[in-house]
């Protein structure tokens, strides 16, 4: 009866949701790209204004000439302008890249590879993360908690036999450890893959990411040197929703599964239910304090 | 039944310092661990920056020894390792030589933003091992902020919040509710206006190129954890007392964090925002104690109301004055 409970919920509440937090998602991209490309069309142009007179004029160049350059260089880069390359690189705020930044936004991870720098795309996005953030909060808590939730039915184990005990706690096992290989380490390696980074670098970049820190010393898809697929960034952009989502729904679970594995131990050691009933109401209350803590 | 009164009561007041030297312990521990932080990460990055900056040096030189003969990729290759080491946080500029980006207080600066989550990216662990460091270090750190701010804003908010509004219903005879919306709107603008406004003028102020709008945008990324980076104050050529200036800014960011924790709960517990909230959770039909474990969220904001406001319903128990209210506030978590 829970389960028919859970899942007029999740048609009837999570969808429109889904649906508006998308639209949120999708209008963030708009707004920035609209906002952010001719100024950075601006930019790039001057940029590869300076860089043409310096190539110019190079053979009576000084070391004050120099400083200014690359002085002018870090500005540029400080706005997520790459100079290597020609001016036909690929934009920073084309919408896939965009619905990456709005995606970053949100979830706070926040990389800096790309920031606004125009006064009105600096306005909006306060606004934008404004209510943006408590909206992502709020989509990641149902998606945790309703995944749970559907885990809280292996509550109800007094009344079944061991054996199944064991193949449910298999089970959950198994489903574990394939959304964490799924989710938490297939794409690091795709990504190491991608970009040309060592696996160590691809975690790091992983850990980064998921922790919501994002330092953007390593970002997907910005070497200009690279031709990536088009829609390469929005699948990152999901992937970062997915492995908080995961993150949300398994972090809060481990205390609880190490108590049931702890219990189960305690079952095939020769306890009787009873005794193995009275550490539960425990175990269950502790937990409170554990998903902050561990 | 008189001893056994005086007996709780001993034990009452026994339990209440004891969570008082805890918070004690817990503060201490947690100033111990950013500084042991700032201390690895400074040990550790130190020399590999000082060995990045002589080579960037070294490039430089030879690039202007030989500059009459220039020609386009090298140029580039120039271009390229520039902006690779401005990455890190490493500039070629002559003026720049006498900032270190990881002295003790950049550390400690830089250690604050990792466990706060902010991650503004100016700079970043260079090594391997700074690498390796900073994944263990905030494993172990992010949980551990989490539950430093939760126990802050526990408390923070039974005194700004619980006891005002509770003041103001008893004294005057106000609707509770209307209290706490009017406290909650009021509470909101001290707060924007003492950590945004006037931060923003100061950082103008300090800050060589930054406008008040750039100041606001710097305050609002970077206590809303989102740490974009573009704007990082402390990082100009010329400042004096960087190190007190950094130190003061760590001090504002986990100051504002907290002020910005204890407005989200105060909003929280809004009537009409937890009927809000409601509407999107599953219902419940289970006991309290799954409840409990349900409705925690790693890593978010709610989760630290969510669980402080479960400390707080367990608390005011022990809280004499405030019994005859804990029985109209304590549905807040599990009513249907």
């Amino acid at each position: 009866m829970p389960h028919a409970g859970l899942c007029s919920c999740w048609g009837g509440r999570v969808l429109p949701l889904l649906l508006a937090y998308v639209c949120y998602l999708l209008l963030g991209a708009t707004v920035f790209q609209l906002l952010e490309k001719q100024a950075e069309a601006h930019s790039r142009d001057q940029f590869q204004f300076e860089k043409l007179r310096f190539l110019e004029n190079y053979t009576c160049l000084d070391q004050r000439a120099l400083e200014q350059f690359v002085q002018v260089i870090m500005e540029a880069w400080v706005k997520g302008v790459n100079p290597k390359g020609n001016s036909t690189n690929p934009s920073n705020w084309d919408f896939g890249s965009s619905f990456f930044f709005a995606g970053t936004v949100v979830t706070t991870i926040g990389y800096g590879n790309l920031a606004p720098s125009t006064e009105a795309g600096q306005v909006f996005c306060v606004f934008y993360a404004l209510v943006g953030i408590p909206l992502n909060v709020v989509f990641l808590n149902h998606l945790g908690t309703g995944l749970r939730g559907h885990l809280a039915t292996l509550e109800r184990w007094e009344d079944q036999p061991r054996r199944s005990q064991l193949l449910q706690i298999l089970g959950l096992a198994l489903f574990l450890t394939l959304g964490t290989l799924v989710i938490l380490v297939f794409p690091p390696m795709v990504f190491s893959h991608v970009e040309g980074w060592s696996f160590g670098e691809g975690f790091y970049f992983a850990f980064i990411t998921l922790s919501t820190i994002g330092f953007g010393d390593y970002v997907v898809g910005t070497d200009p040197s690279k031709h990536y697929i088009s829609v390469y960034r929005s699948l990152a952009a999901i992937w970062i929703l997915l492995g908080l989502a995961w993150l949300a729904l398994v972090l809060p679970l481990a205390p609880l599964l190490l108590h049931r594995c702890s219990q189960l131990w305690l079952l095939s050691r020769g306890f009787g239910l009873k005794e193995g009933g009275a550490p539960k109401t425990d175990g269950l209350h502790r937990p409170q304090k554990i998903p902050i803590s561990a | 039944m008189l001893q056994s009164l005086a007996g709780s009561s001993c034990v009452r007041l026994v339990e209440r310092h004891r969570s008082a030297w805890c918070f004690g312990f817990l503060v201490l521990g947690y100033l111990l661990y950013l500084v042991f932080g700032a201390v690895v990460f400074s040990s550790v990055e130190l020399p590999y920056e000082d060995l990045l900056r002589q080579e960037l040096r070294k490039l430089k030189r030879r690039f202007l020894e030989e500059h009459e003969c220039l020609s386009e990729p090298q140029l580039e290759q120039f271009l390229g390792r520039v902006l690779e080491a401005s990455n890190y946080g490493v500039s070629v500029l002559s003026n720049a030589s006498g900032n270190w980006n990881w002295d003790f207080t950049s550390a400690l600066f830089f250690a604050s933003t990792v466990l706060s989550t902010t991650g503004y990216g100016h700079t970043v662990p260079l090594s391997d091992g700074g690498k390796a460091f900073c994944i263990v270090y905030s494993v172990i750190g992010i949980p551990f902020t989490l539950l430093f701010l939760t126990a802050v804003v526990q408390r923070v908010t039974i005194h700004v919040t619980r006891r005002p509004v509770l003041y103001f219903h008893i004294r005057w005879g106000f609707s509770k509710q209307l209290v706490a919306i009017v406290h909650a709107v009021l509470l909101g603008f001290v707060t924007v206006s003492c950590f945004f406004f006037i931060p923003a003028a100061v950082f103008s102020i300090l800050e060589d190129d930054w406008n008040f709008l750039e100041s606001f945008y710097f305050c609002f990324i970077s206590l809303s954890t989102i740490g974009l980076g573009d704007y990082v104050p402390g990082e100009g050529y010329n400042q004096k007392f960087r190190e007190l200036y950094k130190i003061g800014i760590t001090c504002y960011l986990l100051l504002g964090l907290i002020a910005m924790l204890v407005v989200l709960e105060t909003f929280c517990e809004l009537h009409e925002l937890k009927k809000f909230r409601k509407m999107f959770y599953v219902k419940k039909d289970k006991d309290e104690d799954q409840v409990h474990i349900i409705e925690h969220d790693q890593l978010s904001f709610s989760s630290i109301t969510d669980q402080a406001a479960g400390m707080k319903d367990d608390q005011k128990q022990n809280e004499p004055f405030v019994t005859p209210q804990s029985s109209a506030q304590s549905d807040s978590p599990t009513s249907p």
